[in-house]
């Protein structure tokens, strides 16, 4: 600091100086005109004129050193602030603002400095925030990406709607399917390129399941089979249709379609069908006339009975193995049927409403519907058809009478030689009217059913024969008749594809395939593959022979808890559990005597566990349990992570850090009901690594070698404390 | 049951009538079924079997043979002719070639008093022609008790 330049002495002194100039100019012309003054009137000169001069004088003087201060401040400090107010304004509105002119804040000491660098600090930070926005917008492109390259490879049909049925994302395949030429165009709906009826009911189905998944009896799963057209009726679809839940897996917010074309599959599997029918009928025929023929062409000889008998026994072997060979051919030809057509469990009162409600649609025909709760295995819609084009005929020849047809599904009412069939419900159209007769009925079997496939029409019959059934006409009581169809029960209770449990995250492609341990430990520990997991025992020794009753692994991928990709299951420890441990898990003899055996639950933990970090609160408890067992040394000399010795480096060793101190820490919330389950825990202590994450990177624990270093450090200070 | 010993004298069973379109099995199954000790009539077609049903009352046929598969037109007519002929009907054996019993059931139902699936043997018809064992009619209005001469075929 020297004293040659002004602007660089301290503020404070130049303040000073200003005003001590005032002061110092007013004062020194003041004095200085009283000398004068009193001269003057010492030389005898007038009191008036020499007061008023002397007065004036110093008057103009003050008046023009204040001035010329002032003018000073106004262009120094008020120009100053004035300049920096704007540049702070629009720094702060606008990510490129000017920077403060160093001439214009000269004198106004720290000030400008200070403004120079806040905005630069401001800046810097929204560079930061645009860069972290962009790159977390890259990796959303990029994923979408990713997705769109592999929905445009795949040879189904898919299309993303909102609830609203709006085309949210669709691959070239749906287009072709859906023969739409050009843009589907994203936002239009889908109800405008598939018949809306078949995708409207697996929507409510799958919105009924969501909205009441504790519901045993209701159907479970996250996706249903959908069989459709396009709006035209002329391509049939067949698919599936699952919701897309909202991040936090509670509310539908969309739905996927997945469909591929079946027109031409349908119209061979009609042919085939026939020709399969024929086949066997025919080689029945063809066997049982040959068998009559040979039979009648053994001599007559009853002086001969051993030619007879001998014949005969000829002729009962035969037969006894061309019956049970076309038995078998039946029974292939009527699997591979089943196997073709989409056939589904469809409980007997939603397919007899769905046909009333096409009978009232299309024949302004109110039914009554009156059907046990038991699921029908068929292919619901062909058979709706079918029963709607059976009550559309009987309208027809006015044979449907006054009183509203009653639809009715009971079971156990089909005679048989002995008793009744079982397994089979009678599904029965009753009329007002006497029943139509068998040739009649014949004759509307042989007609087309609406559902029309490439040219080639599906008749009744062809439902019948799919179905493996047949329809008659009886008479009940009186002159009123019914037209009665058995239908197979199912025994299954559902389609088996949707047993699997909600999978809400269905990608994540950033998986980090291929890498050696080595590349693992410097991969950021966001990026790893976890498998979090807990054991429930019979004891704290395993040493002592306790063993495992239940193990549970969650997934965590990319920072994120899997929701569906978990293993949970029940172990049976080929012991007793005492009641001391059943109190903590719950868990008795009776529930695991069916479970899995301790080898076959670990094989099945091990191939969960695959290439993922193993992650466990208080780890070295369960690890001692698992890796036990030969099914569990696979396991053995991998990296695992503590929750607790991780919890312990970032908050300190001295905080509480059992699993529920660590979980009310960072607002996590067990269900009761999960609470010390292998399961409740496992996923909590999920969450409590994630919540620990952010935490790990600001204690400089980045990566998976930074925090296996980090665990061995805190289980050294225990193990010296515990000592 | 084993096949009658035939005894061309005197047939004593059963008046069968059978349907069958086919020359050669019809004349297959008259030769076996005259061989168990029945009399057989024959028709192409059932329009020529209704009609002697109708026309010829007392032809009384115990037994009426039919392929159900192959006509529903046929079936239907002969099932009107039983329905409206005084009684006692005749056993109504139906023959197809669908195996599955829901097509049992179904001919059962119509009023059909026993379904045989081809191929069968020559004595499971006759068993069945011979059998008092009816179905509980539906189809068809009920009948009283079963043609006795049916009873004294299958005993003999």
């Amino acid at each position: 600091m020297g004293w040659g330049r002004p602007a660089s002495w301290p503020l404070r002194l130049r303040f000073l100086l200003f005003f001590a100039l005032i002061a110092g100019v007013t004062a020194a012309v003041a004095i200085a005109m009283m000398v004068v003054a009193a001269q003057r009137l010492a030389a005898g000169g007038a009191v008036a004129p020499t007061l008023a001069l002397a007065g004036g004088v110093t008057a103009c003087a003050a008046v023009g050193v204040t001035l010329w201060v002032w003018r000073q401040f106004d262009q120094h400090v008020a120009g100053g602030i004035r300049t920096a107010a704007s540049v702070l304004h629009t720094h702060a509105f606008c990510d490129h603002g000017a920077a403060l002119d160093p001439d214009a804040a000269r004198y106004l000491a720290g000030l400008g400095p200070a403004i120079t660098e806040a905005t630069q600090a401001l800046a810097a930070a929204r560079e930061d925030t645009q860069a972290a926005i962009a790159s977390a917008s890259a990796e959303d492109r990029h994923q979408l990406r990713r997705l769109e390259s592999v929905l445009q490879d795949l040879d189904q049909g898919i299309v993303i709607c909102s609830l609203k049925h709006e085309i949210l994302l669709y691959n070239a395949k749906a287009l072709q399917i859906l023969q739409v030429t050009g843009d589907c165009g994203l936002g239009r709906s889908l109800l405008r390129l598939v018949s809306g009826r078949p995708l409207v009911q697996a929507l409510e189905r799958l919105e009924a399941r969501a909205a009441n998944p504790a519901d045993e009896a209701a159907e479970s799963g996250p996706s249903t089979l959908f069989v459709g057209t396009c709006a035209d009726g002329r391509t049939v679809l067949k698919g599936r249709v699952s919701l897309t839940l909202s991040v936090e897996g509670e509310r539908p917010i969309g739905y996927a379609v997945a469909f591929e074309d079946v027109t031409t599959e349908l119209a061979a599997g009609v042919s085939r069908d026939r020709l399969l029918h024929r086949a066997t009928d025919s080689l029945r025929r063809g066997v049982g006339n040959l068998l009559a023929i040979g039979e009648a062409l053994v001599p007559d000889r009853p002086d001969d009975p051993a030619l007879a008998a001998e014949a005969q026994q000829v002729f009962a072997t035969e037969r006894r193995r061309l019956a049970d060979d076309l038995e078998r051919l039946e029974h292939a030809s009527s699997d591979l049927l089943a196997s073709a057509w989409p056939m589904v469990t469809k409980p007997a009162p939603v397919l007899l409403r769905q046909v009333a409600r096409q009978v009232r649609r299309d024949l302004a025909l109110d039914c009554i519907v009156d059907a046990d709760p038991v699921g029908l295995y068929c292919d619901p819609d062909s058979v709706v058809d079918l029963i709607g084009h059976l009550l559309g005929c009987l309208v027809a020849d006015g044979l449907a009478g006054t009183a509203p047809p009653r639809l009715v599904a009971k079971t156990g009412t089909i005679a048989t030689g002995n008793g009744t069939l079982g397994s089979v419900a009678a599904v029965d159209v009753e009329l007002g009217g006497p029943p139509p007769d068998l040739a009649t009925l014949d004759g509307w079997l042989d007609q087309p059913l609406a559902m029309v496939a490439d040219g080639s029409a599906v008749s009744g019959k062809d439902v019948l024969f799919r179905h493996r059934t047949t329809v008659w006409p009886e008479r009940m009581n009186g002159r009123a008749g019914r037209l009665r169809l058995p239908m197979a029960v199912s025994s299954a209770g559902d389609e088996p594809a949707d047993g699997i449990a909600m999978r809400p995250e269905f990608y994540d492609f950033d998986l980090s395939a291929g890498l050696s341990a080595e590349e693992i430990d410097d991969q950021p520990l966001t990026s790893l593959t976890f498998v979090v997991f807990d054991t429930e025992t019979t004891g704290l020794a395993p040493s002592a022979g306790d063993q495992i009753v239940s193990i549970a692994g969650v997934r965590l991928v990319n920072g994120r808890r899997l929701r569906g990709d978990v293993l949970d299951t029940l172990v049976h420890p080929g012991r007793h559990i005492p009641a001391a441990a059943t109190r903590i898990h719950g868990i008795a003899d009776a529930d695991v005597a069916a479970a899995p055996s301790l080898g076959e639950a670990l094989g099945r933990f091990a191939a969960f566990v695959d290439r993922a970090v193993l992650v466990a609160h208080n780890a070295a408890f369960d690890m001692n349990f698992v890796t036990r067992h030969p099914a569990g040394q696979e396991l053995a000399g991998r990296p695992v992570l503590d929750t607790v010795l991780l919890a312990a480096h970032v908050l300190g060793a001295d905080q509480p850090l059992t699993l529920d101190d660590l979980s009310t820490r960072f607002s996590i919330t067990i269900p009761e009901r999960d609470r010390h389950t292998a399961l409740g825990d496992a996923v909590a202590t999920a969450d409590v690594l994630i919540s620990l994450f952010p935490l790990l990177e600001a204690a400089g624990v980045r990566t998976l070698r930074d925090a296996v270093e980090a665990s061995n450090l805190q289980a050294a200070l225990r193990r010296r404390q515990r000592y | 049951m084993s096949p009658r010993p035939a005894n061309p004298g005197r047939p004593v069973g059963c008046r069968v009538l059978l349907v069958d379109e086919e020359a050669a099995y019809s004349y297959a199954v008259v030769r076996l079924l005259e061989r168990a000790g029945h009399e057989v009539t024959t028709h192409p077609d059932a329009i020529a079997a209704a009609a002697e049903l109708v026309y010829v009352p007392y032809e009384r046929p115990t037994a009426l043979v039919l392929d159900g598969g192959r006509s529903p037109a046929d079936l239907a007519g002969v099932l009107a002719v039983l329905a409206v002929r005084e009684p006692p009907r005749p056993r109504l054996i139906l023959v197809g070639s669908r195996a599955d019993p829901m097509e049992a059931a179904k001919y059962r139902a119509l009023g059909a008093d026993a379904y045989l699936v081809k191929p069968f043997l020559a004595e499971e018809l006759v068993a069945a022609i011979a059998s008092q064992e009816k179905a509980p009619a539906q189809g068809v209005p009920d009948e009283a008790a079963p043609a006795t001469t049916a009873a004294a075929g299958g005993a003999a």
